[in-house]
C-alpha cells in the first residue's frame, strides 16, 4: 500500500495548492510513492452531475482505466472526487451492459476498463492501512492536548450505501488519527454537516452562513482549530470565513487545517512545506503552540 | 360552543370512499368539508389495500366464474349481497374502475413492452406500481384532487356525533385532536365514511384510530346495523412485531408470474396455495378454513406457528414487486431463503350500515358510503362506485333541494358535556383508556376470532359487561391537557368500540349457521333455505334488538339449499 | 436484552414552564419496535405520553422522532437497550413528541401538488411505458416522514428560500411525470431547487429509500437547466463548457466566468486569494493530451444523437 495513482482534482491545483503541496510533502515523509495522474478530467462535482451525468461517468470511466493501465488504485485528497469515481467506479463494476457501452467509447481514447481499481482518500488510506500505532512512532512534535475539531465534509461519509466507511451520524475515523498525533478531538453535533462549497458561486449567502454556524459550533464546544480533509470545505471555512464573519456577525478567526497539513506538522515537517502561509486565518498562533 | 361552517355536506373518513364522494360531491356543485380522524389516504385501510382487482382482458375474462357479478354474489357476499348493488358494481368493476384510477394519475404498473403487468391468470389483478402498495398510491392521487379542486378538508379531527332535526341531519360534532377545541358544523347531508377495518381485537389489521366510530354513530342514532358478524380474518400478517400485525404478505398469484405464496403449518406442510383452489377468488376465506383445521390438529396457532413460503419464487421478482417484503431486510429475514411466521388478523367488516338503495339511512340525509355500508363487498373499487352510484341515483340533487337545518341546542351542549366528562385524570385507582382497549381487544381475541361458538360468545359478552360496568366508569386519563390528548381520544373511542363488539357477537349468536367468514364451531353448515337473510341489531327503547330481514334473490339463485360444513368449502 | 430503558422528553405548553425527561422501563420483546416501546408505555404502565402513529408498518409518515440523536421513524427502527427519544428538530412542538406540521403544509401547498395532465388518456390501458414512468415509479413511495427534512443542513440553519427535500420530492412526483402538463419552471425556482448543498443527509437518512438528492433533486435542477432560467443555469452551462474545453475546472476562471462584470465586487478577495497563490496566473490550462478528451466528448455525444 505505498504506490498510488495521485489524483489532486481541480481546487489543490489552484484554490487550494497547499492541499498538493502538504499532501505531497506527508507522502514522502510516510514513503508513499504518488504517481500524478496528468491527463485527467474533471470528476464531475456536482454540476457535470447535475447537467451532464453521462459525460462525467465516461470521463470518471477514462480516469480509472488510466490508473489501472498502470496497475495503481487512486488515491485523492478530495471529498467529491473520492465520491464521483467511487460511485461510478460501483456503477460501473456492477452493470456489465453499462460497462460495455462505456468502453466501446473509451476505446476511441485506446482505453477499458476491467474494473479492478480501488478509489481511497487519504483518511482511508490512514485509518485501515496506516496502522495508528506507526503514526504514533513517527511524531516528533506532539499537538500538546490542542483542542482540534473535525469537520469531515459530506461527501467523504455519505452517501453511505456506497461509501461504507464510516458512520454518518457518529464518525470516528478523523478521531483515531488526531489522538495519534497529540490532539485532542472535538466532538460537535455539526462535524459531519455541510460547508455549503457546493453552491457557493451561486448562493454565497446561503454557504457562508452554513458554514458560519457550524464554525460557531464548533467555537462554543471548545475548538481551537479544526482540521478537514477536503480542500473544497477549505476554501469554504477558510478562504470564505470573512465572509462568514459577515453574515452571521460575529468574529470565528476559527484557523483551518488540512488533514495533511496538521499531520505533517506533528511529524516536524517544515511550515514553508506545508504551504501554511497560504491561508486566510492565520495557522501562525497554533503553529508556534505546537513547535514549542 | 360556535358553529363554525354551514355546508352541504360534511363527509366523515378520508379514505377512498370519503375522497371520491367529496369530489363528486364538489363536482356537481355541493359546499364539501370532509373530516378524517387520522390522516388522509393514510389511516384506515387506505395504506393496506395493496393489489388492484378488476382488471377485464380485452377477450374477456377467462370463464364465468371470474365475471365479477358472480363472484360477488356466490363468494364474496355468499349470496347477502344486494343484487342491484352488486349488479352495478361488478359493471363498473369490468368497464369503467382501473381506467378511472389512470385517468387521475395513478400508475398501472407496465411490463417492458408497454402492457400492463399482471400475473399469469386466470383471475387477473394489476398492481400500482408495486404489490402491496397501490391503495396508498390511489389516495395520493385521489387526495391531489381534492386539493386542486380546494376542497375543505381537515385531518386529526374526530367527528363523534351527528345532529339530527326531526330525522333529519342537521350538522356534526367534532373535536379536533391537535387542539382539543369541540366545534360544529351545520350541514344538509352527512356522507358516514369511516370505513371498515376496526381495532377491536387483539390483533388487527386496522390503523390505531379506526375503533367502528361510523357504526356506532349510526347505532345510537337508531339506524339499523348490519352483518357484523360477517368478519373478515386475515391469515397472512405477520406473527411480529406487534405494530407491524397489518404487515400482509398477499397469498394471490405474484406479478408477471403464476406463482404464488405457500401456506406451511408448524411441521412444515402446505396446507393451502391459491393455485390449489382455482374456484377461491378471493383466497381469504378459504385460507381461514383451512389454517383453523390445521389449529385444530395442534399444527399451527392463531397466532403464530405456520408459515409463509415464497422461497421458490424468482429473487428478483420478489425484490422488485413486493413492496409488503422490504421489512423483512430489517428483521433479518430473506424471503427467498427463510419462511415468514404469520398470525390471525381481525381485518375487514363486510357488514356495517344499513341502507336502503340510495345508500341512505334512515335518517334522511345521512349516508353510508363505502366500507362501513353493510353491503358486504368492500373493496377499492366499491369505495370509489359508492358515490358514482349516488350520483346516478339523484343523491346529489336531493341534497341540493334539502333544506338546512338548525341543529338542536340541547344536542349541542349534550355531546359537548359527555365528550368534557371524560376528560378528568379521577379517580386515580382508575385505568388509562388504553388500557380498557387492551382488555376488549383481548375478549374478542379469545372468543371472537374466526371460530365462534356459543359458549364462548356468551362468555364474550360477560366479560365485555364486567369492562362496561367495572372498569368504564372509574376510567381516568394520565393528563386533562386538551393538547394531543389521545388518551382522551381513547376514552372517547370505547364506548364505540363496546358497541361494536355487541353487535357483532349478538348477531354471530343469532345467526345460526355458518356463512362467508362467519363460522360457527357449532353450526358449521351453511342454510340457504333459512338464512339468506340480513342479521339487524337496531336500539329501540334503549336496549339492541337483533332481529331478520329478509333478502330477495333477483338475478341469480343459489344452486344448493345446505352444505353440510364449511369447512368443506372449496372456495 | 431483557427491558428496554427509555428516556422520553416530555413537554405540555400550556401547563409546563420547560421540557423535562422521564425515564420508563418495559420488558423487552423479540424484534420489537421503538413504537411497540411507546405504546407499552401506555398500555402497561399507564403513563399517556403524547406521540401520533397511524400505520404502524412505515407508510403513514406520522410517527418519526429523534432516537438517540437520529431522526427515525419509531415503527421501523428496532427498540435499542437504552434510548433518549425526543421530538423532531426544527419544529414547533404540540406536546411531548407531536411536533406541528402546518409550517411544511405551507410549503407544500405553495406549489401544484397535483398533476394536470396534457390530455386525458384516450384508452385504457394508455401509451405509456415503465421507462417513461421510472421517477414516478421511486417518488409514490414518499410517505412524507420529515426525516431528510430533519437532517437537511438548509432546514437546519433556518433557510427558508429553500423548501427542503421532501417538498421538492413531492414537486418532482408530479414534475417528472411525462403526462404532467404544466409549466413548472417557476415552482422549481420558488422552491430553492438550485439552493440544495448536495450533502446527501437526506439519502442517508430516508427510509423508503428513494434518494431525493440523485433522483427528484438533480433531475428537477436538469429540467430547469433545459429552460435556461434560475440562478443557476449560468453557472451550470459554462461549468459544462469549461469541462469539455479544458477538462479541467479552474475555480477563478468559472467564477468569472459566471460572474461576468459583477466579479469586481469581489475584487478585493480575488485578491487576497491572489497573493496566497491560489489563482493561477495562466487562467485555465488545458489538461496534456486534451485532444484525446475532446475526442472521446464529441464520439459519446454522437453516440446520444
Amino acid at each position: 500500500m505505498s504506490r498510488f495513482a495521485y489524483y489532486p482534482g481541480c481546487s489543490p491545483k489552484s484554490s487550494t495548492t497547499e492541499s498538493d503541496q502538504s499532501m505531497r510533502a506527508l507522502a514522502k515523509e510516510l514513503s508513499m510513492e504518488l504517481i500524478e495522474l496528468e491527463s485527467v478530467a474533471c470528476c464531475g462535482s456536482r454540476e457535470l452531475r447535475i447537467s451532464n451525468p453521462r459525460l462525467s461517468l465516461i470521463l470518471n470511466a477514462r480516469t480509472l482505466a488510466l490508473a489501472e493501465k498502470d496497475n495503481l488504485d487512486i488515491l485523492t485528497i478530495c471529498n467529491t472526487c473520492q465520491l464521483n469515481l467511487q460511485e461510478d467506479n460501483l456503477k460501473l463494476r456492477g452493470d456489465n451492459g453499462l460497462l460495455k457501452e462505456v468502453n466501446e467509447i473509451l476505446s476511441k481514447n485506446n482505453l477499458s476498463y476491467r474494473g479492478t481499481v480501488k478509489v481511497f482518500h487519504l483518511v482511508w488510506v490512514l485509518n485501515h492501512y496506516w496502522a495508528v500505532e506507526a503514526l504514533k512512532k513517527k511524531v516528533k512534535h506532539s499537538l500538546g492536548g490542542l483542542k482540534v475539531a473535525p469537520f469531515y465534509g459530506c461527501h467523504l461519509l455519505r452517501p453511505y450505501q456506497v461509501l461504507k466507511m464510516d458512520d454518518p451520524y457518529h464518525p470516528v475515523s478523523l478521531k483515531k488519527i488526531f489522538e495519534a498525533v497529540g490532539g485532542e478531538y472535538v466532538d460537535f453535533k455539526a462535524s459531519s454537516k455541510c460547508c455549503g462549497f457546493h453552491v457557493l458561486m451561486t448562493n454565497e449567502t446561503l454557504a457562508t452562513r452554513m458554514s458560519g454556524i457550524f464554525i460557531k459550533e464548533a467555537m462554543s464546544q471548545g475548538a481551537e482549530c479544526m482540521v478537514t480533509p477536503c480542500p473544497l470545505c477549505h476554501v469554504a471555512l477558510d478562504a470564505y470565513q470573512g465572509e462568514a464573519e459577515k453574515e452571521i456577525g460575529e468574529k470565528l478567526n476559527m484557523p483551518i487545517f488540512h488533514l495533511q497539513q496538521l499531520i505533517g506538522l506533528a511529524l516536524g515537517l517544515s511550515e514553508k512545506d506545508l504551504g501554511l502561509s497560504k491561508h486566510f486565518v492565520s495557522t501562525k498562533g497554533i503553529i508556534s503552540r505546537i513547535i514549542s | 360552543m360556535e358553529i363554525k361552517k354551514k355546508v352541504d355536506v360534511i363527509v366523515v373518513g378520508g379514505g377512498i370512499a370519503g375522497v371520491s364522494a367529496a369530489i363528486r360531491a364538489h363536482n356537481n356543485g355541493l359546499k364539501v368539508f370532509l373530516a378524517c380522524k387520522g390522516l388522509v389516504g393514510k389511516s384506515g385501510a387506505s395504506p393496506f389495500a395493496g393489489i388492484l382487482g378488476g382488471y377485464r382482458p380485452p377477450g374477456g375474462y377467462a370463464s364465468p366464474q371470474y365475471d365479477w357479478f358472480n363472484m360477488l354474489v356466490r363468494q364474496k357476499t355468499h349470496w347477502l349481497g344486494d343484487q342491484d348493488y352488486m349488479k352495478s358494481l361488478a359493471e363498473y368493476t369490468s368497464s369503467q374502475y382501473l381506467q378511472d384510477l389512470e385517468d387521475i394519475g395513478v400508475y398501472i404498473r407496465r411490463k417492458t413492452n408497454g402492457s400492463l403487468l399482471t400475473n399469469i391468470g386466470p383471475s387477473l389483478i394489476t398492481i400500482a406500481p408495486k404489490w402491496g402498495l397501490s391503495s396508498m398510491v390511489v389516495m395520493e392521487y385521489l387526495k391531489s384532487e381534492m386539493i386542486k379542486r380546494r376542497i375543505d378538508f381537515t385531518e386529526e379531527t374526530y367527528v363523534t356525533s351527528v345532529l339530527t332535526r326531526d330525522g333529519q341531519v342537521a350538522g356534526a360534532i367534532l373535536l379536533n385532536i391537535l387542539t382539543g377545541e369541540i366545534y360544529s358544523v351545520q350541514a344538509k347531508a352527512v356522507f358516514m365514511a369511516t370505513g371498515l377495518a376496526n381495532r377491536l381485537c387483539k390483533r388487527s389489521t386496522g390503523t390505531r384510530e379506526q375503533t367502528a366510530n361510523g357504526i356506532a354513530m349510526a347505532y345510537r342514532l337508531g339506524i339499523p346495523v348490519q352483518g357484523l358478524e360477517m368478519q373478515w380474518f386475515h391469515t397472512n400478517d405477520i406473527a411480529r412485531p406487534k405494530c407491524w400485525q397489518r404487515l400482509h404478505m398477499f397469498p394471490n398469484q405474484i406479478p408477471g408470474t403464476a406463482e404464488v405464496g405457500w401456506l406451511r403449518n408448524s411441521d412444515g406442510e402446505v396446507f393451502f396455495t391459491q393455485n390449489q383452489f382455482p374456484n377461491c377468488i378471493p383466497p381469504y376465506f378459504m385460507q381461514c378454513r383451512q389454517l383453523i383445521k390445521e389449529v385444530y390438529k395442534g399444527k399451527a396457532r392463531k397466532d403464530g406457528g405456520y408459515y409463509q413460503d415464497y422461497r421458490h419464487v424468482e429473487p428478483d421478482v420478489l425484490e422488485e414487486h413486493a413492496y409488503q417484503l422490504y421489512p423483512l431486510k430489517k428483521l433479518g429475514i430473506n424471503p427467498t431463503k427463510q419462511l415468514i411466521e404469520l398470525g390471525m388478523s381481525w381485518h375487514m367488516t363486510f357488514g356495517g350500515i344499513r341502507t336502503n338503495n340510495k345508500l341512505e339511512t334512515e335518517i334522511k340525509g345521512l349516508y353510508a358510503i363505502g366500507g362501513v355500508s353493510g353491503t358486504y363487498c368492500p373493496g377499492i373499487n366499491a369505495a370509489i362506485h359508492d358515490s358514482i352510484y349516488i350520483e346516478r341515483l339523484g343523491v346529489f340533487e336531493d341534497i341540493k333541494t334539502s333544506n338546512l337545518l338548525n341543529p338542536v341546542r340541547a344536542d349541542i351542549d349534550k355531546e359537548e358535556r359527555q365528550l368534557l366528562k371524560l376528560l378528568r385524570t379521577e379517580p386515580r385507582q382508575g385505568l388509562l383508556p388504553e388500557r380498557i382497549k387492551v382488555k376488549i381487544r383481548q375478549i374478542m381475541w379469545d372468543y371472537m376470532s374466526y371460530n365462534k361458538n356459543e359458549t364462548g360468545m356468551v362468555k364474550a359478552l360477560e366479560e365485555l359487561n364486567e369492562v362496561k360496568n367495572r372498569f368504564v366508569p372509574q376510567m381516568r386519563l394520565d393528563s386533562n391537557t386538551r393538547l394531543y390528548n389521545w388518551d382522551w381520544v381513547d376514552a372517547i373511542d370505547i364506548e364505540d368500540m363496546l358497541i361494536a363488539c355487541e353487535i357483532s357477537i349478538e348477531q354471530s349468536r343469532f345467526r345460526k349457521e355458518s356463512r362467508g367468514p362467519h363460522y360457527r364451531e357449532d353450526y358449521p353448515f351453511v342454510d340457504n333455505e333459512n338464512w339468506i337473510v340480513n342479521v339487524v341489531a337496531k336500539k329501540i327503547n334503549g336496549d339492541m334488538k337483533v332481529y331478520k330481514e329478509p333478502i330477495t334473490l333477483k338475478y341469480a339463485f343459489p344452486e344448493e339449499p345446505m352444505k353440510e360444513d364449511i369447512l368443506s368449502c372449496l372456495w | 436484552m431483557e427491558t428496554v430503558k427509555a428516556k422520553i422528553f416530555r413537554f405540555d405548553p400550556g401547563v409546563d414552564e420547560r421540557p423535562r425527561y422521564e425515564n420508563y422501563e418495559v420488558p423487552y420483546e423479540k424484534d420489537m419496535r421503538i413504537l411497540d416501546v411507546l405504546i407499552a408505555i401506555g398500555e402497561d404502565l399507564g403513563k399517556g405520553i403524547a406521540h401520533r402513529w397511524y400505520c404502524g408498518v412505515k407508510r403513514c409518515g406520522a410517527c418519526s422522532a429523534m432516537v438517540n440523536g437520529k431522526p427515525v421513524v419509531v415503527c421501523w427502527e428496532p427498540a435499542e437497550e437504552r434510548m433518549v427519544i425526543e421530538p423532531l428538530p426544527n419544529f414547533p412542538i404540540i406536546r411531548d413528541l407531536v411536533i406541528d406540521r402546518t409550517g411544511y403544509d405551507k410549503v407544500v401547498s405553495s406549489f401544484r401538488k397535483f398533476l394536470v395532465r396534457k390530455e386525458k388518456p384516450t384508452k385504457f390501458p394508455e401509451d405509456i411505458t415503465h421507462e417513461e414512468m421510472i421517477h414516478v415509479y421511486n417518488l409514490v413511495q414518499c410517505t412524507e416522514c420529515l426525516l431528510c427534512v430533519s437532517v437537511c443542513p438548509d432546514v437546519d440553519i433556518g433557510y427558508k428560500e429553500f423548501a427542503g427535500p421532501m417538498a421538492l420530492t413531492q414537486l418532482a412526483k408530479h414534475a417528472l411525470d411525462p403526462r404532467d402538463g404544466l409549466d413548472r419552471t417557476e415552482e422549481m425556482i420558488g422552491l430553492g431547487v438550485h439552493n440544495c448543498v448536495s450533502c446527501y443527509a437526506c439519502v442517508d437518512i430516508c427510509p423508503s429509500e428513494i434518494n431525493p438528492l440523485e433522483k427528484a433533486i438533480y433531475p428537477l435542477r436538469s429540467k430547469l437547466l433545459k429552460t435556461k432560467k434560475g440562478p443557476e443555469a449560468k453557472h451550470l452551462a459554462s461549468f459544462e463548457e469549461m469541462v469539455k474545453k479544458e477538462g479541467m475546472i479552474t475555480p477563478a476562471k468559472l467564477f468569472l466566468k459566471d460572474k461576468g462584470i459583477a466579479a469586481l465586487l469581489k475584487l478585493p478577495f480575488a485578491l487576497k486569494m491572489g497573493i496566497r497563490g491560489k489563482i493561477p496566473t495562466k487562467l485555465g490550462a488545458e489538461v496534456p493530451q486534451i485532444e484525446e478528451i475532446r475526442d472521446l466528448i464529441n464520439y459519446s455525444e454522437r453516440e446520444n444523437v
